[in-house]
């Protein structure tokens, strides 16, 4: 791990203001969830990393008026997320404008691109998933995800079908609390 | 490249290395004009004025445009001409080809006139750094990151040549309108008397011949096929004060006087738009543009210069001393208005061209 991978977001982007390494390991740190973000809001992975990519810009071409404060940095990255999606929303277009100010070229995506794309946005899912209490992340997965009744889960368990559905309910709530977090 | 994410890593190190780099360059020009704005005695400074008009004198009629191209680049390319330099002739001129091209070598624009101009500028690499000096190898640029805009002349042959060139490339089939180059990757032609476009992925071949038609056109191609820098005979000033938006008369009062006088005479354009900090409601701004010539610019310029204000070149920028607003976000408290005025070339066929917005 180097140096810039160990240092705290505040002091990447404070790094960021006179060298470009400390924004290559923020923009790393952040990538998969400001995708995820997206990916979960549009039709397709291509828009998603527009404005992934517009959002990036954006936080690039502000850092040098980033100021450390109570909110941590990802909090400022998302709502730069947030504008930028409220912008596209608002013009039905995804504005390329911080892109186009910092001069930075269109990247095309062909297959190979969008299936690590989405891999890449799934993964974020998967890990917020891994955050959860094992029994509510377990729940949820044998439910919402491979599909499988209450009943069944809880005679595999051998547990009341109620205790899985809180199981449930109670992680889709703490996902919903960390998706509100980061700006969902 | 198939991986996206690290693609767009490599283009945001790019653009931060820019950044950084025209800091360091704007932080340079800064300095230059600091030193150039410290007080000098009357006497000193008619004897800098003298020595300037001599070396200028001789460099015109010695060397021509290289040492033109020099006293720019001393100034930082974005500044006005010095005095002394020819404005291009004539002053306005029919398109015939116009284009904005982006790829890994950098960003190339052109114009080609009727009269047989041909303007170019192109921008740095994208893999150009401060580490990496060497990527952009243009000996008549203007520093690191611009060419700045250049100017060669074309015979009639050679306009032609060049947009059979481009239309051969079977690129027009399905063309639209023409409109201004406000995107990357758009060409524009003249095809049976109408301007047309295409917004595509430039064809390699084409874009080397766009990049060096000196290695491809003939020598009946070149009325001269030297590059010079290409002088604009009149510029776009725009001003406008933020983050809260002042009436023209408010922010004229506070120019200058003798600027102030000049702009008042003029015609302005008035634009409207939105400034802000991403994830708060933006503030709408309004600014005004208005034509000057080179000359016009100048004496502009002088009368910013001479009142002390901050920047230089074609870029000012001032506080408004006892204001106070509240921009988004909150938690940066309040800060006082500002007044920006720029500058902008205007092209042969009546564009202005930033070559700054990439």
């Amino acid at each position: 791990m180097s140096n810039a991978e160990k240092r705290s977001d505040t002091e990447l982007l404070l790094g960021a203001r006179t060298s470009s390494e400390p924004f290559g390991v923020f923009y790393e740190r952040h990538f998969p969830s400001v995708l995820a973000f997206f990916r979960r809001r549009v039709a397709g992975p291509e828009e998603a990393f527009d404005l992934t990519a517009e959002t990036f810009a954006g936080a690039l071409a502000s850092v040098s008026r980033f100021e450390p404060g109570p909110e941590p940095p990802r909090a400022w990255l998302f709502a730069i997320a947030r504008h930028k999606f409220s912008e596209a929303l608002r013009s039905s277009r995804i504005q390329d404008d911080a892109r186009r100010a910092l001069a930075m070229q269109p990247i095309q995506l062909d297959d190979e691109a969008i299936d690590i794309l989405e891999t890449t946005a799934r993964a974020a899912a998967v890990e917020l998933l891994e955050t959860l209490a094992p029994e509510q992340r377990d729940a949820i997965n044998a439910h919402h995800v491979d599909d499988r009744g209450y009943a069944e889960i809880a005679a595999e368990l051998r547990c009341s079908e109620s205790v899985i559905r809180k199981r449930v309910s109670r992680g889709l709530a703490a996902l919903h609390t960390q998706l509100r977090n980061e700006g969902a | 490249m198939s991986d996206p994410v690290s693609h767009l890593k490599q283009e945001l190190l790019a653009a931060a290395e820019r950044q950084q780099g025209d800091t360091v360059l704007a932080s340079k020009s800064r300095r230059r004009w600091l030193e150039r704005s410290r007080p000098v005695s009357g006497r000193r400074r008619r004897l800098v004025v003298m020595l300037a008009a001599f070396a200028l004198a001789t460099a015109v009629t010695t060397a021509g445009w290289a040492i033109v191209r020099e006293v720019v680049l001393d100034e930082g390319f974005r500044s006005l001409p010095p005095v002394g330099a020819t404005p291009s002739a004539p002053e306005s001129g029919e398109l015939v080809i116009q284009y904005r091209d982006l790829d890994h070598a950098g960003s190339g624009w052109g114009w080609v006139y009727a009269d047989g101009r041909l303007i170019t500028a192109s921008g740095a690499p994208q893999a150009v750094s401060a580490s990496r000096p060497a990527g952009f190898d243009v000996p008549e640029a203007a520093n690191r990151w611009s060419s700045g805009l250049l100017e060669q002349r074309l015979t009639p042959e050679g306009v032609e040549l060049l947009r059979s060139e481009i239309v051969s490339t079977g690129l027009f089939e399905h063309h639209e309108p023409a409109g201004r180059l406000d995107i990357h990757n758009v060409i524009q032609v003249r095809i049976d008397d109408r301007l047309v476009r295409v917004n595509a992925n430039f064809p390699k071949r084409l874009r080397e011949r766009l990049t060096n038609p000196a290695s491809w056109l003939p020598a009946s191609a070149w009325a001269n096929r030297r590059i010079r820098a290409y002088v604009p005979s009149r510029y776009e000033i725009w001003y406008r004060a933020q983050p809260q938006t002042l009436e023209r008369s408010r922010i004229l009062s506070l120019l200058p006087e003798t600027a102030a006088d000049m702009l008042r005479a003029k015609d302005a354009v008035i634009a409207h738009g939105d400034i802000g900090t991403p994830g708060f409601p933006p503030h709408p701004v309004t600014g005004y543009h208005s034509v000057l010539t080179t000359k016009e610019a100048r004496a502009v310029t002088q009368a910013f210069d001479d009142a002390g204000l901050p920047g230089g070149g074609t870029g000012y920028s001032f506080e408004i001393p006892g204001t106070s607003v509240d921009p988004a976000p909150p938690e940066k408290g309040p800060v006082r208005n500002v007044v920006t005025v720029g500058f902008t070339p205007y092209l042969p066929h009546g564009e202005t061209v930033c070559l700054a917005c990439g």
